[in-house]
């Protein structure tokens, strides 16, 4: 949307404002419009794309979890035997490294960051724009919330989504509170009969214009550097703006959209079980967002990897057992990780599960959805930056083909977020700095 | 990209600072610095009274530049979460400013009518009201626009009072009051450079030394132009660091420089360490934190003296997990039991760093680390930079308690840094981190590991040592201690590393203050006297940040 | 806090300790502990009840109803319906009994109902102690040691109900929520044992004392190791006896009074004649094992009558009958029924610090105090 549109619609959004405000007429936001034009499915037609990030520390047991063969006819190794349910509706890629480029290894933090942002930066203190970002320009306005991140380890720095090179969202690590934040008073059933504007919420709106409006005066007096975080800042502003202009419109009916039930119970904290029991409840949260049309665009974290996140009675985390657990003799990898490790892919089975279970017609929401799951490194025993496990889930919308394992041997990790990148509609030609530019994307993939 | 505009920046950056070189490029400019949770609470505390809730606010993390969040503040801009956030905090506060019961002391005047919007009544609330939040007076242009806010939320709700809770609730969201905003001024002293204004002079000494936003007295110092002269700026230091208030500034730097922002995701193992309950992390923290504040503040002790004191304060609990008895006249229906405590002559815990704090901080969750505590020690107290561990390293063998021939940590520890590629950083932190061993995972004393005494001795810049005890005293002797104390604290007010010149003289007060006394009202009064805390910073070489040292 | 306080007793320390407020030989060595759990020591087994026991809550309940006139079915609709029967009257299950023509609540006047005749105990296996150095036609053989002549006549007359028909670690539901309220508000009981050699087997003393503060609570929700507590200086919760360590275990060998007030609604207070002790010294420096004796049983009922039949899940008038008719000591001088019952506790104890206000003693040198 540009800037021009934008303030077209606050404008008549203001006009609304100023008069008796009941019925609001500003037309219906782009963003309500998949890419290609088609109208929402309450008239019988597609829904809008939904992008996710699923992003778990530490790794597999390399050299037990890549499928002997590629193609659409593979076997599940024993170490993913977990995704047996699940193996159709995904895609497992293997063998893509992230580049370094001369530049230090920041443990835990360069592979991850060249994941998501396709850049790998010389220090831990810089960073880019994330994937999510990027997808949700596309795909992700008009909704209440441009995008929803968790973090199920207890840290709010679990996440690898940013806007910019200004710091990362944070992530939210309770699961009652981001049930308030979607589904609590502000929330607008997209199904309910009548709708009626809060003239509260007008107000918030218009105070937040008027902060936006400041914005070209304090721009001009900036210094260079500044010029950047503001503008986020900015763009955070504009963002609430929009989310409180969707609350003043009465939502499109969604077929899917079921707000789930609130709860009081979470267990939040740094051992695997927690992890994995805010897991199921964000993901029900998150799946029922996107159903519900709150947000088209979430970020998932584990935990990082060199993070507290450990099994209950392990004198070590999770991350200190990668590097000090002896590998088995017999079995060639560390028994320990691989069974924390096999652990959270049964939480990334769930997700997956989750969002097949929300049904929109004779589709389900993982059918309009694309998951992207990734991790920190090839090896976390030795910080390898080589033969990275990735996966994606769904097909959004009938864009990307699952049920594949592909081996792209060498490639920059980035090629994975290309091609998503295109199945989402970004026109882009190539994703990435230096030896992580991706130009190709999967092909045989995309439809 | 990013190169182009840090290369910009730099030179903008550098017209600022005390450089004349680029005098002729110098234009007023404004930067800014996010305010932490902390400061927005204390905020809203100072302007409207102490009796306003505010729900816990987490979201917006920092992250650590220069060894300090404070540092990192001046890179970090706002999420979308942080604004919704700050946004409802605000609605929030708002709601509590008009409630009836305190619209009286805080609104200051009686509208025309309830329903309806009262030009005047609101100018009068928002002039004197935005002076505080934006630290600065409002222009006629601010002004009048949040009239104008309050006006038309006041009709269209019909209700004086959220008309002007919607011009609050504008101000609470604006850069003015989230960001630390500094504007720039020709120097008058020295033609062609640059200084902060008054104002933000006001604001960058009130955060330094009170961790909050100034008072009027300051303000009405910056706008009598008082603080543009060497006289008045030391009268207002001198006042601040007297104020009670300056035990949350110290609280909020030291704090920040020994990392306690990791207690948020500190966790332990409870079946080994049932000691270490939620309340045991919490009074650890407040430990070190008022014992710092009675050492340096109520008794204007020399800070290197925290490094052997054996005085602190302590709660039932953390007596417990240092295992002394704590006797006390009652308890019963009291209020938090801290009660001030002389480790005994020959008890092992002695300064700071034998805290549960920095022990427990600096652990994993079921066993000591001596990489992670001299690592610690070397970065967080002497300001050594510990590079971080190369890629394709096997720690298997420190991890093997299964061979008979390493049994204790050290043995372990030996073993793995004659690999030449972990020698190096081993060398920097492990000599000294194997001082603590003494202590475990939670800081409880203990004497042997698998069977065998403790070896607790080492060296650190060539001086050997037995024991804690005598490591507490070569740190305190050190010179890197008082220097790392003088720029962070630099570093910490300015939210930027000192440059080459400015090192210079913070090396001069080092030497001063280590023949008169580490004291720190005066480490803090000597750095903020100082013309170039206030002139604007230019762009300081990042550091790796989740860069991590093993074991 | 610059006055100087008694050290009693320390936590873990096993060197040279100081000597004073207890009456021991000048090298003496004394050891500190807060009682971290306490509850009637209960041996579930089969065979204990052979009629099946009372049942639980609402089997003795039903049975109240039932004995009151009506059928099963109608019991079963009476408790459905809140204590109200078919034709709406209310069944008033609490005030049965009757006194001077009136009805009275039973917890108040258990006497006023006649006798229901709980099942008792008529098991073999008990914990406890001979308190009576005879082996009588009632006395149990203790399931641990193999002991025989075990007098605890308070598990015959209550074994049978279904919340004390339990093994540690089920604790007796009564005792095990009523406990967990009181660690936070209670008092702490304290115990310390002097001799000159607690790592020797020998004589020592055993004392007992009310502390002025409270437990405090570990991660795991338990009572924690090494906390200081404030000895009340009453002398009313404070006992002392001559005892041994052998083998081990801490025992009290010249068997005397015991009083430790308390707070309800756990056991307002424990009063114990002919008092013995059995602790096990634990690696872990816990200690662990029985206290028993002769309680007076009119003050075990008043703890059951407290929270009443349904949280106590006893028939109050029943323990009241069965509770007297099988007390064994202490008789009344005057009539020669006993006033009291033989009973034994299960009691855990952690390592604690004692001091006392206002008096002075130099703290000894320690093993801790050695390593520091």
């Amino acid at each position: 949307m540009s800037a021009i549109e934008r303030l077209s619609r606050r404008n008549v959004l203001r006009g609304v404002l100023g008069g008796a405000a009941i019925t609001v007429g500003i037309p219906i936001l782009e963003c309500h419009l998949t890419s290609n034009g088609t109208a929402l499915a309450a008239t019988g037609q597609a829904l809008p794309p939904a992008f996710g990030t699923w992003f778990w520390g530490l790794g597999l047991a390399q050299g037990h979890w890549e499928p002997k063969t590629t193609g659409n006819k593979y076997e599940l190794r024993e170490h993913l035997k977990v995704f047996e349910p699940i193996k159709d509706k995904i895609n497992i890629f293997s063998g893509m490294q992230v580049f370094l480029d001369g530049k230090i290894n920041q443990n835990h933090y360069s592979g991850a960051q060249g994941q998501a942002t396709g850049m790998v930066s010389k220090t831990g203190s810089e960073y880019s724009t994330s994937i999510d970002t990027i997808i949700g320009e596309q795909i992700g306005k008009g909704t209440r919330f441009r995008s929803l991140e968790v973090g199920n380890d207890g840290d709010r720095k679990s996440s690898w989504s940013a806007r910019g090179q200004n710091g990362m969202n944070p992530a939210e690590i309770s699961p009652v509170a981001m049930y308030s934040r979607i589904f609590g008073s502000s929330f607008v059933d997209p199904n309910a009969a009548d709708f009626t504007p809060d003239p509260n919420v007008m107000v918030r709106h218009s105070v937040l214009s008027a902060v936006s409006d400041y914005r070209k005066q304090l721009m001009g007096e900036v210094s260079a550097i500044d010029k950047q975080r503001l503008d986020e800042y900015f763009t955070s502003v504009r963002d609430l703006e929009q989310k409180l202009a969707v609350e003043l419109q009465k939502p499109a009916a969604l077929p899917g959209c079921k707000v789930p039930e609130s709860f009081q119970e979470e267990d939040v904290g740094a051992l695997v079980d927690q992890a994995r029991s805010s897991h199921r409840l964000f993901a029900r949260l998150l799946t029922n967002a996107v159903s519900c049309g709150q947000t088209r665009v979430f970020n998932i974290s584990m935990g990082q990897g060199l993070g507290s996140l450990r099994k209950a009675g392990e004198i070590l985390t999770y991350h200190s057992l990668t590097h000090e657990e002896p590998v088995d003799p017999k079995l060639g990898y560390q028994v320990k990780c691989a069974r924390i490790a096999e652990e959270l892919m049964a939480s990334f089975r769930e997700l997956v599960e989750g969002l097949a279970a929300i049904k929109e017609g004779d589709k389900t929401l993982l059918d309009r959805t694309i998951v992207y799951a990734f991790t920190d490194h090839g090896e976390a025993r030795t910080h390898s930056m080589q033969k990275y496990p990735i996966f994606t889930a769904g097909s959004g919308g009938g864009r990307m083909k699952t049920g594949y394992h592909i081996n792209a041997e060498g490639d920059a990790a980035t090629r994975v977020g290309l091609t998503i990148m295109r199945a989402m509609g970004v026109a882009t030609g190539s994703w990435g700095t230096e030896s992580n530019r991706a130009t190709q994307t999967f092909n045989e993939l995309l439809v | 990209m990013l190169r182009t505009s840090k290369f910009k920046a730099f030179v903008a950056g550098v017209t600022l600072s005390a450089s004349a070189a680029f005098g002729a490029m110098a234009a007023p400019e404004i930067t800014f610095v996010r305010i932490t949770p902390e400061q927005y609470q204390r905020s809203v505390h100072d302007i409207f009274g102490a009796g306003i809730k505010l729900d816990a606010n987490a979201v917006e993390t920092g992250f650590r530049d220069q060894g300090l969040l404070a540092v990192g503040a001046r890179k970090l801009a706002m999420t979308s979460a942080g604004l919704e956030q700050f946004e409802s905090l605000g609605q929030q506060v708002a709601l509590q400013v008009v409630d009836p019961r305190r619209a009286a002391t805080l609104v200051h005047c009686t509208p025309k009518a309830a329903d309806a919007p009262d030009a005047a009544c609101s100018e009068q609330f928002i002039k004197r009201t935005g002076l505080l939040l934006y630290r600065r007076p409002l222009t006629g242009e601010e002004t009048n626009a949040l009239v104008a806010r309050a006006n038309d939320a006041a009709t269209k709700l019909k209700n004086f009072n959220a008309g002007v809770a919607a011009s609050l609730v504008q101000m609470m969201v604006a850069p003015e009051f989230l960001f630390r905003i500094e504007r720039s001024e020709p120097d008058p002293k020295k033609p062609g450079a640059m200084r902060l204004d008054p104002y933000s002079v006001a604001s960058r000494l009130s955060f330094f030394i009170w961790d909050s936003t100034p008072d009027s007295e300051l303000l009405a110092a910056a706008e009598s132009g008082k603080l543009n002269s060497e006289k008045g700026l030391s009268q207002q230091i001198d006042r601040m660091v007297s104020s009670p208030r300056a035990e949350f500034g110290l609280r909020a730097y030291f704090s920040d420089m020994l990392g306690f922002d990791g207690f948020a995701t500190l966790s332990k193992d409870t079946n080994l360490f049932p000691k270490f309950t939620k309340n045991a992390y919490d009074d650890a923290r407040e430990q070190t934190l008022r014992t710092l504040v009675d050492q340096l503040l109520e008794r204007n002790k020399d800070y290197r003296e925290l490094f052997t004191t054996r005085e602190t304060f302590l709660t039932p609990a953390l007596a417990a997990l240092y295992g002394v008895p704590l006797p006390r006249s009652q308890e019963m229906g009291g209020a938090t039991p801290w009660v001030a405590y002389t480790f005994p002559a020959n008890d092992n815990h002695v300064g700071l760093l034998t805290h549960a704090s920095f022990l427990a901080l600096h652990s994993h969750p079921g066993k000591s680390s001596p990489t992670l505590r001299g690592k610690a020690l070397r970065e967080n107290i002497l300001c050594q930079r510990v590079p971080p561990p190369p890629g394709n390293v096997d720690f298997t063998l420190i991890n093997d308690v299964s061979n008979p021939a390493l049994k204790t940590v050290r043995q372990r520890l030996t073993a793995h840094s004659t690999s030449p590629a972990c020698a190096g950083c081993h060398k920097i932190t492990d000599p000294i981190g194997l001082s603590f061993e003494k202590f475990d995972s939670i800081g409880e004393f203990r004497t042997n590991e698998n069977g065998i005494p403790i070896d607790v001795t080492g060296d650190l810049s060539g001086k050997k040592f037995d024991g804690i005890a005598q490591l507490a005293q070569i740190i305190k002797d050190d010179p890197a201690v008082t220097s790392c104390l003088i720029n962070r604290v630099f570093s910490y007010g300015t939210a930027r590393a000192p440059n080459a010149d400015e090192r210079k003289w913070l090396a001069e007060i080092q030497t001063d203050l280590r023949a008169k006394g580490v004291l720190w009202r005066d480490v803090v009064r000597r750095v903020a006297s100082n013309p170039d805390f206030y002139t604007v910073p230019a762009p300081a070489a990042a550091e790796p940040q989740k860069a991590e040292l093993q074991q | 806090m610059a006055v100087r306080k008694l050290l009693r007793a320390s936590a873990a320390l096993a060197g040279l300790a100081l000597a004073a407020g207890v009456s021991t030989s000048a090298f003496a060595e004394t050891r500190g502990y807060a009682i971290a759990q306490f509850m009637t020591a209960t041996y579930a087994n089969e065979g204990n009840c052979p009629a099946g026991g009372n049942g639980t809550a609402n089997d003795i309940k039903m049975r109240v109803i039932m004995d009151m006139g009506y059928t099963k079915d109608q019991a079963e609709q009476i408790v459905a319906n809140n204590d109200k029967d078919a034709s709406g009257k209310r069944v008033d299950v609490l005030r049965r009994g009757k006194l001077n023509g009136k009805a009275v609540d039973i917890s108040n006047f258990p006497y006023s109902a006649p006798d229901p005749k709980v099942e008792t105990n008529v098991g073999k296996f008990a914990n406890g102690f001979n308190l009576d150095g005879k082996e009588g036609p009632n006395s149990f053989t203790d399931p641990d040691t193999g002991e025989k002549g075990i007098d605890n006549q308070l598990i015959r007359a209550l074994g049978c109900f279904a919340v004390y028909d339990i093994r540690r670690p089920v604790r007796p539901y009564l005792e095990d929520i009523t406990w967990d309220t009181n660690m936070d508000a209670m008092p702490a009981w304290l115990m310390s044992i002097t001799g000159d050699d607690l790592s020797k087997d020998g004589p020592i003393t055993i004392t007992f004392d009310r502390a002025l503060n409270t437990l405090i609570r570990d991660a795991k929700g338990g009572a924690a190791s090494d906390v200081t507590f404030m000895v009340d200086p009453s002398p009313r919760s404070h006992s002392e006896f001559k005892g041994r360590i052998k083998d081990g275990f801490i025992e009290i060998t010249q068997p005397g009074d015991f009083y430790m007030l308390s707070e309800a609604p756990f056991h307002p207070m424990i009063q114990l004649s002919s008092t013995h002790l059995r602790l096990k010294i634990g690696a872990d420096r816990k200690l662990t094992g029985f206290l028993g004796g002769y309680e007076p049983w009119m003050n075990y009922y008043t703890f059951l009558a407290i929270r009443g039949e349904g949280t106590g899940q006893v028939n109050l008038p029943g323990a009241y009958y069965a509770m007297k008719r099988m007390a064994d000591g202490v008789p009344d001088p005057k009539t020669g029924e006993n006033t009291a019952i033989s009973v034994a506790y299960w009691l855990e104890a952690v390592p604690a610090f004692h001091a006392q206000d206002n008096k002075t003693a130099e703290s000894g040198d320690t093993q801790l105090a050695k390593n520091r």
